[in-house]
């Protein structure tokens, strides 16, 4: 009996995860991801584990908070932009910029991130922006799938670079 | 007079005009997003006034599109930015803010921050 004498593991990109760990599969439409402790890691590969157990997973699409579905709504209406909609010469938006950022928006709603507002650039760029008492971010989403990340205490910008989705997800949960 | 070239001082404000329209740059707290200040691919600056020389009247153009941001010449040039007074036939006080790092969204970003709003028209 292998599979019982054997202690199962979970493997990720990342390494090994004992299955006696408290975790969480997530398996959307964008990906896969592991919540260890309800903290992400991100995975984003299939799962397998050793030996014979075998794990179910199903398509889990999570109820939108209002807020989110009201920016979702207002992320769609952006494919109804003709060019030159701000009467300087602005782009329209990609299909699939709109796309990645929705599908972004569904993600990490599942945390509550306080999402705040949303525009379309001058470029024909999307950002989404969260924001609490304190603190703020702005996820930038672009042609060929180039997307930033902007955190801020305050007024102070504390990181700009590539989205890390937990990092994002820390910064509107520390105390 | 009004065709020479002044220097603009640290201690003048800028102002830049927001798209208030559907969809707009405008949130509902009346704060400004980064996009305001984003250069547009074939842009080498970004346009504004010198509120000295100028009046929100003017500026503004159109109460119906538009709303008014103000920047200080001092926060921009924190950012390594730098603004120019580039008068036009119909607008002596236009100026232009110009920089290499006025293309990254961590700059504009930070200078949306900067921006306060002009209460106007009240």
């Amino acid at each position: 009996m292998p599979a019982l004498a054997e202690r199962t593991k979970i493997k990720t990109e990342t390494g090994n995860i004992s299955s006696t760990t408290g975790l969480n599969f997530y398996s959307g439409c964008t990906g896969a991801y592991i919540f260890l402790w309800n903290s992400p890691i991100d995975v984003n590969t299939s799962m397998f584990a050793s030996g014979s157990i075998q794990i179910q997973t199903q398509c889990y699409i999570p109820e939108l908070s209002s807020k989110a579905k009201a920016t979702l709504h207002r992320l769609y209406s952006f494919k109804q932009l003709k060019l030159n909609w701000d009467g300087n010469g602005a782009l329209v938006p990609e299909e699939e910029v709109i796309q990645t950022a929705a599908n972004f928006l569904f993600l990490l709603d599942e945390y509550d991130l306080p999402i705040y507002f949303t525009a379309p650039g001058p470029n024909g760029e999307i950002v989404l922006e969260y924001k609490n008492d304190q603190n703020s971010a702005e996820v930038f989403f672009e042609r060929d799938n180039f997307s930033e990340m902007l955190l801020y205490n305050g007024d102070v910008q504390i990181y700009a670079g590539k989205v890390e989705k937990k990092m994002l997800i820390d910064h509107f949960n520390q105390h | 007079m009004e065709n020479d070239i002044i220097e603009v001082k640290d201690e003048d404000r800028l102002l830049r005009r927001v798209l208030f329209t559907d969809p707009n740059y405008v949130r509902e707290d009346m704060t400004v997003t980064s996009f305001a200040f984003k250069l547009r691919k074939e842009e080498e600056g970004l346009s504004v006034d010198i509120e000295r020389l100028t009046t929100y009247e003017k500026s503004i153009v159109s109460v119906e599109k538009y709303r008014l941001f103000a920047v200080s010449c001092k926060d921009l040039r924190n950012l390594d930015l730098d603004c120019i007074h580039k008068p036009l036939p119909d607008n002596y006080a236009h100026a232009e803010i110009s920089g290499s790092a006025l293309n990254k969204n961590k700059v504009s970003s930070q200078l949306s921050k900067f921006a306060v709003y002009i209460n106007y028209p009240k």
